[in-house]
């Protein structure tokens, strides 16, 4: 196996050989296996959880070790019913039922309050965004119209957008400011890139419509 | 940035303890990095207040780091280190009861409730039910403050500190003229750190520093002069985490003297840690300040028998002289060479008693790491992992020979270990070109390498935290419980448990042992990842 190399060897220093390069030509199998070792390993998976022998019990624990769990435990239960715990109302169809009265729903559970929060510490944008949503609203609004009149180029186009916000603003002045942020991306597409053809001149479009048709199924052939 | 395991034990707590809501924005930043609110809202795809909520109580509780960039906007970053924390926080009030009684315990809960609280608040708020205690909580409050269990809550603190290092060092690295060299970079890079450092230490001694009148004023009605407490009332306060770590590491110091030597020399020890506790700032001091043998044996109290622990010639020894030999045991004072050293608690110099915090804590790093090897591959595995860690970097058939066992045994043992990643290889070519297919020329080397198995073995123990976290919610969302408690959770239920039928309270009761025995073990796991992560002196700020 290792003829050519024994000359290597025999002059290589130390009197160490190198681990896996003991076997020369490296065709052995690594971690001291032989074949007949591979061809008699069980080709079946491994079981996921394989029984664990003996298992492992809880130890006793003392008075102290369980105190210190129900103060744990109170963290969890206390916050649950604390207005650090964001819910969000959501409307079921289930019946009614007369046990509804005394369970908690979202509604009752606390929320945050300004005066119970340092606004120096908070990030100002999102402080005031949470407590001042009419006020977020406008600086937004005019901060968007900005770039939407740099970018655009055309007049008509132009026109369009500000008609599509000014209807976007209609739109959503009774629905909850929660939807302002994604409606005016929604709005702006809607109104500004799809052309429903009524502006159009209707004198060529047969001619037009053919002649695309014919192009159209002729792709296909 | 986190890696799975810990970013995966973070959103678990979060939605724990704030709700599934929450949870989503916690994992959006853990998986994405720092992100800002328009991203936020985008990869979580909720509605936007919601998003605001969560991100504002997470800012509360000191989770999120934010900072205000000119090219990009408020900027949110998740803390990882603090968010773990609160697997401690049953301890910490514990600690708080030990030491302070009852009221400490009360105001250390709220704080850890709400983040971070005025002092005025804190009081008016324990006050509602008596109002006559509130000179007692003022007092305990005071106490807490200035033995520095209770911090003030800066601006500085809750921008992200890797960017206002980045920032820094930008400002140092304009000061330099001309062509930056390495020298130059890397100095600029420690002069950001140290100024970092410092205005933190600054920021958190404002407010420490009012008590010069306090002092000067006579002491003649001590509890009126409390009352008018100097520092300032609109400094908010949070827990001092580090400083209740340091009763969990003396804690475990004196359990590893216990099962060293014995009972006695843990009183000891005990003694020793409580002579400088006032003067232990932090976990990540080398070693304590030092006592001397007369301060330590005030301490021990008369009934502790300390003359069971030794066996002496002479019949009556006096406490003190006991107390001597007991220092000097822990000491390793008859084994002066280096093994000696690393296996003593304390230095010993003239009269002056240090514990020896950074030996003690390499040791039991070292045994944790044993223990794994034990337990995952049997007593040879260990036997290799000492051999490994005691002589360095050895090839495999000197590995076979020095520990005595054949060569077949050790290899499949060495490819078990390096998968865990408790040991690694090294190689070592013999020829210039590292030619892999030669692999007759290249040598192996293995060696331990200590700070990759640590790291792995923490990234098992945050697995296993998770895992036991998840086991609490599938029992708690079994159908039966989850109807139980929903049923509990009802306001009239409530106040009057009768309406409960006995099969529910069965399950009921049923689950809340469960839950403590779960509970009883996260302590556990815990108290191992403490040893492994805080115990560490050296805590980078790449960590975790």
């Amino acid at each position: 196996m290792s003829r050519g190399r024994g000359g290597g060897r025999g002059g290589g220093r130390g009197g160490f050989r190198g681990g896996g390069g003991g076997f020369g030509a490296g065709s052995m199998p690594p971690m001291g296996l032989t074949f007949a070792d591979i061809q008699a390993m069980s080709r079946e998976g491994d079981a996921l959880y394989p029984p664990l022998e003996p298992l492992p019990v809880l130890t006793d624990y003392s008075a102290d070790e369980k105190r210190i769990c129900d103060l744990q435990t109170g963290f969890l239960t206390r916050l649950r019913q604390s207005a650090y715990y964001v819910v969000e109302t959501s409307k079921s169809n289930d019946l009614e039922r007369y046990s509804d009265k005394y369970r908690q729903s979202p509604a009752s559970q606390p929320t945050l309050k300004r005066k119970d929060l340092h606004a120096p510490f908070f990030p100002s944008e999102i402080f005031e965004g949470y407590f001042n949503p009419k006020r977020k609203r406008k600086v937004e609004k005019k901060g968007t119209t900005k770039r939407l009149n740099l970018d655009d180029l055309a007049e008509d186009a132009e026109d369009q957008e500000k008609s599509g916000d000014e209807r976007s603003d209609a739109g959503s002045q009774p629905v909850d400011s929660d939807y302002d942020v994604d409606e005016e991306y929604d709005n702006d597409y809607a109104e500004n890139y799809f052309d429903n053809g009524e502006g159009d001149d209707m004198d060529g479009l047969g001619d037009g419509g053919g002649g695309d048709d014919g192009g159209g199924g002729g792709d296909y052939d | 940035m986190a890696d799975a395991e810990t970013s995966r034990l973070c959103v678990q707590i979060v939605r724990s303890h704030f709700g599934p809501l929450t949870a989503n924005v916690a994992s959006a930043l853990l998986t994405r990095g720092r992100l800002s609110l328009a991203h936020l809202i985008r990869y979580t795809m909720m509605k936007p207040r919601t998003v605001r909520a969560a991100i504002l109580i997470l800012v509360q509780q000191n989770i999120l780091w934010h900072s205000n960039t000119e090219e990009e906007g408020d900027m949110l970053e998740f803390n990882t280190l603090e968010c773990l924390m609160r697997l401690r926080f049953g301890r910490y009030v514990w600690q708080a009861e030990q030491l302070f009684g009852p009221s400490g315990a009360e105001i250390v809960q709220l704080i850890l409730d709400h983040g971070k609280l005025q002092s005025p608040d804190i009081i008016s708020r324990l006050s509602i039910q008596n109002p006559k205690s509130s000179s007692l909580y003022s007092q305990t409050l005071y106490k807490l403050i200035s033995s520095a269990y209770l911090k003030p809550s800066t601006l500085l603190s809750h921008h992200s500190p890797r960017d206002k290092r980045i920032k820094y060092e930008a400002e140092e690295k304009a000061k330099i003229a001309g062509f930056p060299t390495a020298k130059e970079l890397r100095e600029a890079q420690e002069t950001a750190e140290a100024r970092l450092k410092r205005e933190e230490e600054e920021a958190e001694s404002v407010g420490l520093k009012r008590k010069p009148k306090d002092l000067i004023s006579h002491r003649s009605s001590k509890a009126s002069k409390l009352q008018q407490l100097l520092f300032s009332d609109d400094v908010y306060f949070r827990v001092n985490f580090d400083k209740f770590n340091t009763y969990i590491r003396n804690k475990l110091i004196e359990m590893a003297v216990g099962e060293r030597f014995n009972q006695s020399a843990a009183l000891v020890m005990r003694a020793t840690l409580k002579a400088s506790e006032a003067r232990q700032k932090s976990v990540s001091d080398a070693r304590s300040d030092p006592t001397s043998t007369a301060a330590i044996a005030m301490l021990i109290s008369d009934d502790d028998d300390l003359s069971t622990g030794l066996v002496s010639s002479t019949k009556k020894a006096s406490s003190a002289s006991l107390v001597k030999d007991y220092l000097g045991l822990m000491s390793a004072v008859d084994n002066p060479t280096p093994a000696g050293k690393a296996a003593s608690f304390i230095s010993l110099a003239d009269n002056k008693v240090h514990v020896e915090f950074e030996i003690v804590s390499k040791r039991l790093r070292r045994r944790v790491l044993e223990a794994v090897a034990r337990e995952r591959h049997g007593d040879d595995g260990v036997r290799i992992v000492r051999l490994l860690l005691d002589i360095g970097k050895m090839d495999e058939k000197q590995i076979a020979k020095v520990a005595m066992m054949p060569n077949n045994v050790v290899r499949p043992l060495l490819a078990a270990l390096s998968s865990d990643f408790l040991i690694s290889t090294q190689e070592v070519p013999r020829s210039a070109d590292r030619n892999p297919t030669r692999t007759f020329y290249l040598w192996y080397l293995v060696h331990v390498d200590l700070p990759k198995a640590y790291s792995a073995l923490l990234g098992h123990l945050y697995k296993t935290l998770y895992n036991i976290g998840m086991r609490r919610q599938a029992e708690q969302e079994e159908p039966t419980v989850k109807a139980v408690l929903a049923k509990r959770a009802r306001t009239d239920v409530a106040q009057d448990e009768n309406l409960l039928s006995r099969m529910e309270r069965d399950v009921l009761k049923e689950w809340e042992t469960k839950r403590e025995k779960l509970t009883v073990l996260e302590m556990g796991v815990e108290e191992v990842v403490f040893i492994l992560r805080d115990f560490d002196k050296v805590g980078s700020h790449e960590d975790i």
